[in-house]
This record gives C-alpha cells, sequence and structure tokens, in this order.
C-alpha cells in the first residue's frame, strides 16, 4: 500500500463546496483473511467531500472495505492514494509531496457499538486524543450534537443513540477530512435513527468532510448519500449516483424508486438492474464524469 | 318535673353513646388519635426493627453468654464474660501493649501485601501485555501457585528461620497468586474494540496503556485484591503462632500460656476486626474506583 499525498493524475473535480474533504483512489484492493478472499478488485474513486454509501449484504466485505480505508486492516493487494484536502495543501508552494508529508489527513471512524470508555465521562470521551486543555472545542461539539447538558455524565447514564451521538462528537472533535461509518446506527430504533441521519446529514454539509457509510440499510443510504455502492461477494456490484435535492423527504418517488431498485439487486430479482460485470476500465471514465444525472452505472 | 327526668335520661343515653365511641371507636369513622399515630408510625417502625433485627440474635447470645458467666456455668478459663473480654481489652488499651502488639501485625500483613502484591501487579500486568512474556513465565507461575503457601512452613523456617523475614515471605506468596491471576485476566479482557478505537484515535501506546487497558482491568485488579486482604490475615495468623515477639499472635500463644483466655478471645476479636476493616477498606475503594461502573454507582 503506497499513500501518494496526491494523485498522479490532478484530481478533475473539486467538492461541490469546496470542501476540506479528503479524496480517495482504490485501485485494484484487496484484502484476504488465511485463504479467504473478503474483497477483491476494488477499483473505486472518491471525490472530496462526497458522502458515498456501502450497501450489501453481511458478510459481503463492506465493513472490510471500511477498515482498510481506516488503515485498521492492511490490504492484501492493490493500493489506495489519498487526495488531500487542500486546506493541507494550500500554502505549501514549494511542493506537494515534501511540503504535504508533514502535514497528515485526519481520518475517523465511527464504530456500531458506541465503544466509548466506560471509565470517563462524557466530555472526557469526547476529548479522547485531543491535547490537554482543549475541553473547550470537545464542549463545543458536544453542543453541537446537542448533549451539552450531558458533558458530566458517565456514559452507562445515555440511551444508545445518545451514546452514538458522543460517539459522532468524538469523531468529529478531530475535524476530520475523512469520516468513516461503520453501520453506525445499525442498533438504534426507527425514530432515533431519522434523528441521527438529520443531524449527520447536517454536520456533513456544514463542515464538508468526506464521508464513507457502510449500512445493511438501502433505505439510510439513498437517504444519505451521494452515491451507493453495492458490494457483492468482494466486488463492487453497482455505483448508483443519487442526484437529488437535500434534505430529502423519505415521500420522495424518485428516493423510493432508486431504492427499490437497489434492494431487488440485493435480494437477487430478476427485473433487477443488470449485473456489473461489463469492465472495470469503465470506472476510470466514470471518474470524469460524475456529474451524471439520476442513476449511474459504473461498472 | 317529668320533663326533666326525661331530659336528665337523655343526657344520660348521649353520654353514654359518646363513651362507647371513644372506648370503641367505629372504623368507618375518621381514625382516632392512637390509630393515626400507628398509622404514620408504622413505616418508621418497620425500617428500624429491618435495621435493629438482625442484631437481635448476637444480642441475645452476649446476654445469655455474660448471664452464664456470672452464674458460673461456664468457668472463667474456658470463655470469661464479655465484660471480662472488654475489661481485658481495656487494660491492653491503658497499657499500651495492644496498640504495640496491632501496629506490628498490621506493618507485617501490609508490608507482605505491598511485596508481594506490587510483583503480583507488575508480573500480571507483564504476562497480561506481553505476549512472550506470558509464554514464558505464565505456566511456571501456574504450577507454583498449587503449592499450598503453608506447605512450605518447614522450608521457610529452614531458609529464613524463625525471624520476621520468613512471615513476610509467607505472607508474600500468598497474596500474589490472587493479584497476579486477577491482573492477568483483566488485562486480557479488556474490549478489544475500545483498544481497536483507542489505536484509531491515534492514543500511543503508553496513552492506550494508561486510558484504556488499564482502567479496563481495574475492576479484575481489584477483584485479586480482596481476595488478597483476605488471605493475608489467615496466613498472617498462622506465621505469627509459630513463633513472634510481637504482634496479635505473640499476644494471643503468650496469654495461653499463662491461661488468660481473656486476652485470648481479645486477640481474636481484634483479627476478625482487621479484616472487616480492610473488606470495608477494598469495598470502599472498588466504590471510588469504579464509580463509572453500573454496579457501584
Amino acid at each position: 500500500m503506497t499513500l501518494a499525498t496526491h494523485f498522479t493524475k490532478p484530481l478533475s473535480h473539486q467538492a461541490p463546496k469546496g470542501s476540506s474533504g479528503l479524496g480517495l483512489r482504490l485501485s485494484g484492493l484487496g484484502k484476504s483473511f488465511g485463504n479467504r478472499r473478503v474483497l477483491q478488485g476494488i477499483d473505486l474513486d472518491i471525490r472530496a467531500g462526497e458522502f458515498v454509501a456501502i450497501v450489501g449484504r453481511s458478510g459481503c466485505g463492506k465493513s472490510t472495505l471500511l477498515r482498510l480505508v481506516a488503515d485498521i486492516e492492511t490490504p492484501s493487494e492493490g493500493e489506495f492514494q489519498q487526495a488531500l484536502p487542500t486546506r493541507l495543501t494550500a500554502g505549501s508552494t514549494a511542493g506537494l509531496a515534501a511540503g504535504a508529508s508533514a502535514k497528515k489527513a485526519e481520518k475517523r471512524i465511527m464504530f456500531q457499538e458506541s465503544r466509548l470508555l466506560p471509565w470517563r465521562r462524557v466530555i472526557d470521551n469526547v476529548a479522547l486524543g485531543l491535547p490537554l486543555g482543549q475541553r473547550e472545542k470537545a464542549l463545543e461539539v458536544l453542543a453541537q450534537v446537542g448533549l451539552a447538558d450531558r458533558a458530566n455524565d458517565w456514559p452507562a447514564k445515555l440511551s444508545g443513540g445518545q451514546r452514538q451521538r458522543v460517539a459522532l462528537a468524538r469523531a468529529l472533535v478531530h475535524q476530520p477530512d475523512l469520516l468513516l461509518l461503520d453501520e453506525p446506527l445499525g442498533a438504534l430504533d426507527a425514530l432515533t435513527r431519522i434523528e441521527m441521519h438529520s443531524l449527520i446529514e447536517s454536520l456533513w454539509l456544514s463542515r464538508g468532510f468526506t464521508a464513507l457509510l457502510v449500512t445493511h440499510d438501502v433505505h439510510e443510504a439513498v437517504v444519505l448519500a451521494d452515491r451507493v455502492i453495492l458490494i457483492e461477494e468482494g466486488q463492487i456490484g453497482l455505483d448508483v449516483a443519487i442526484d437529488l435535492p437535500r434534505p430529502r423527504s423519505t415521500a420522495d418517488a424518485r428516493l423510493a424508486q432508486i431504492e427499490k431498485q437497489i434492494l431487488d439487486r440485493v435480494l437477487g430479482q430478476p427485473e433487477a438492474l443488470a449485473p456489473a460485470a461489463t469492465s472495470h476500465s469503465a470506472n476510470e471514465s466514470n471518474w470524469l464524469h460524475t456529474s451524471a444525472q439520476g442513476l449511474r452505472w459504473a461498472i | 318535673m317529668n320533663h326533666s327526668l326525661q331530659q336528665e335520661l337523655q343526657g344520660l343515653s348521649q353520654l353514654e353513646s359518646h363513651l362507647a365511641e371513644v372506648f370503641h371507636p367505629n372504623p368507618s369513622r375518621t381514625p382516632s388519635l392512637t390509630a393515626r399515630f400507628l398509622l404514620t408510625a408504622k413505616p418508621v417502625l418497620v425500617s428500624t426493627g429491618r435495621t435493629l433485627l438482625p442484631w437481635l440474635l448476637p444480642l441475645l447470645m452476649l446476654v445469655f453468654w455474660q448471664f452464664s458467666a456470672v452464674q458460673g456455668w461456664l468457668s472463667a478459663r474456658i470463655l470469661p464474660a464479655p465484660s471480662a473480654v472488654v475489661e481485658a481489652a481495656w487494660r491492653l488499651t491503658l497499657s499500651g501493649e495492644l496498640w504495640r502488639h496491632v501496629s506490628v501485625s498490621a506493618g507485617r500483613a501490609l508490608l507482605g501485601l505491598a511485596v508481594g502484591g506490587g510483583l503480583g501487579l507488575l508480573l500480571g500486568l507483564l504476562t497480561g501485555s506481553v505476549r512472550w512474556a506470558e509464554t514464558l513465565l505464565d505456566s511456571t507461575v501456574q504450577m507454583v501457585r498449587n503449592i499450598p503457601a503453608l506447605a512450605l512452613i518447614p522450608l521457610v523456617i529452614l531458609w529464613f528461620g524463625i525471624e520476621e523475614s520468613s512471615k513476610l515471605f509467607l505472607i508474600s506468596v500468598s497474596v500474589f497468586f490472587p493479584i497476579y491471576i486477577n491482573t492477568f485476566h483483566g488485562i486480557r479482557n479488556v474490549d478489544p474494540g475500545l483498544i481497536e478505537m483507542g489505536r484509531s484515535y491515534g492514543l500511543s501506546s503508553w496513552a492506550l496503556y494508561r486510558q484504556i487497558i488499564l482502567p479496563g482491568a481495574l475492576s479484575s485488579i481489584l477483584v485479586g485484591l480482596r481476595f488478597s486482604l483476605g488471605l493475608m490475615w489467615v496466613i498472617l495468623i498462622v506465621a505469627e503462632s509459630i513463633s513472634a515477639q510481637e504482634g496479635i499472635g505473640y499476644m494471643t500463644m503468650n496469654a495461653r500460656e499463662f491461661l488468660q483466655t481473656d486476652v485470648v478471645l481479645v486477640g481474636i476479636l481484634l483479627y476478625a476486626l482487621l479484616g472487616k476493616l480492610a473488606d470495608v477498606f477494598s469495598k470502599g475503594l472498588e466504590r471510588y474506583c469504579l464509580r463509572w461502573h453500573p454496579a457501584y454507582a
């Protein structure tokens, strides 16, 4: 795996909001555990500031993909490159490679379980890994997720949804360029999920980080993401752009249609979208034409 | 005249009914003063009763014991009266003997705990955190653990004689294992998800250890400490009975030779008191250190 500070080819697209997000290029990425090949030949370009959702049946390798990007696992084959956000590269005119190597892109992951430290109060959980004396910053982010009044409680006193909000605050306090979400809402009830959707969306809109969401809930993916990627048996099966205005209404017919099409494909219905076995090279050209409207077949 | 008699009779019957009401109050009407008192006092009585009731039997036994001793049913050599025990304790306190023996015994116990428990903690942290240290050391420790500490007494006397060091050694050896085992398991049972989270949030190894692994293992380490404290007093009693020039054990063994059963009883009660004190201390420590835990909050 090589981590280049910028892509070999210049990024053809700026993020829609001129954001500080991290661009990602995965080429031929694969991961095996022993003899079991979990992921293979993943080619994927993610623009800075894009919200990408990865869906698939359980065990399809979607979480592994996220963990590869999060540097928790190392790829068995292939590589991924990161394009540093303009926030970090701007100013170092002398040369990206030299200047940017000192600066590190911030990547933060949010897990399915909150993984709060039960022996630290909420505020100290949010401040985890921050330099000392940055409690105000932590408190500020905690207020953004609406839990400022619970700062001095133990995590055990919070509900599941509140814990995930604290976990979100803990991830955001580092001002990540890339936020990785590993089924963070999987264990929450339906109402709390809807609240969390709008919270995540509003924070993403205001901060402009790149977001990569792994979920088994196609509806959630369609509501939140700019682009939904379906992983089937370790490979990319579908790549669908969702070009609907935000905030999205769940009653939107177009949303429901896209959701149904993806679900049919997941469930292997005959009328589902055409199999994605055409060619991987098509991915390259799609990178350059991400402005396509509505559904977009990437592979 | 007739009329006034009638009035008088009427007044009498009124008085009668009034009296009847006082002595046999009608339950359907508002409760009388006593009933109201009983109603409001009931919960208070129940709660005080619940706190006092467990003490009833010990108190009765104590009274019976005192009574039997006074009646001469129990000889002072077998079991002196509770009052005699209190008297002996007071006498020993006044002479300063009690404090000297208690402080020597407690000093021995705590020093043994510090040495044995400290080593157990360090070694448990090492084998829990470093894989090769576990491979190298753990099976040996587990083998040695099966030797009862008291079985070592003859050997310990041969090695260290009957001085302080032999007592210290026995206590250290016996408190070592509970702390070692629980520390090891505590470290191994820290939620791997939390460690993974800490790593991906950029904590250095030391920060990870201090902020996640140690606090995660703490509840288990404290369980080990509680086991060790219990064991510490047992071993201390045995070690002090072998031979000593000071300490509660010496005091009781000495009193036995002079048939001072009251002093023997004072010694036994002191051991019980110190054991209880250690238990209260470790419980308090748990309650403070694990106050984040719903089970201790």
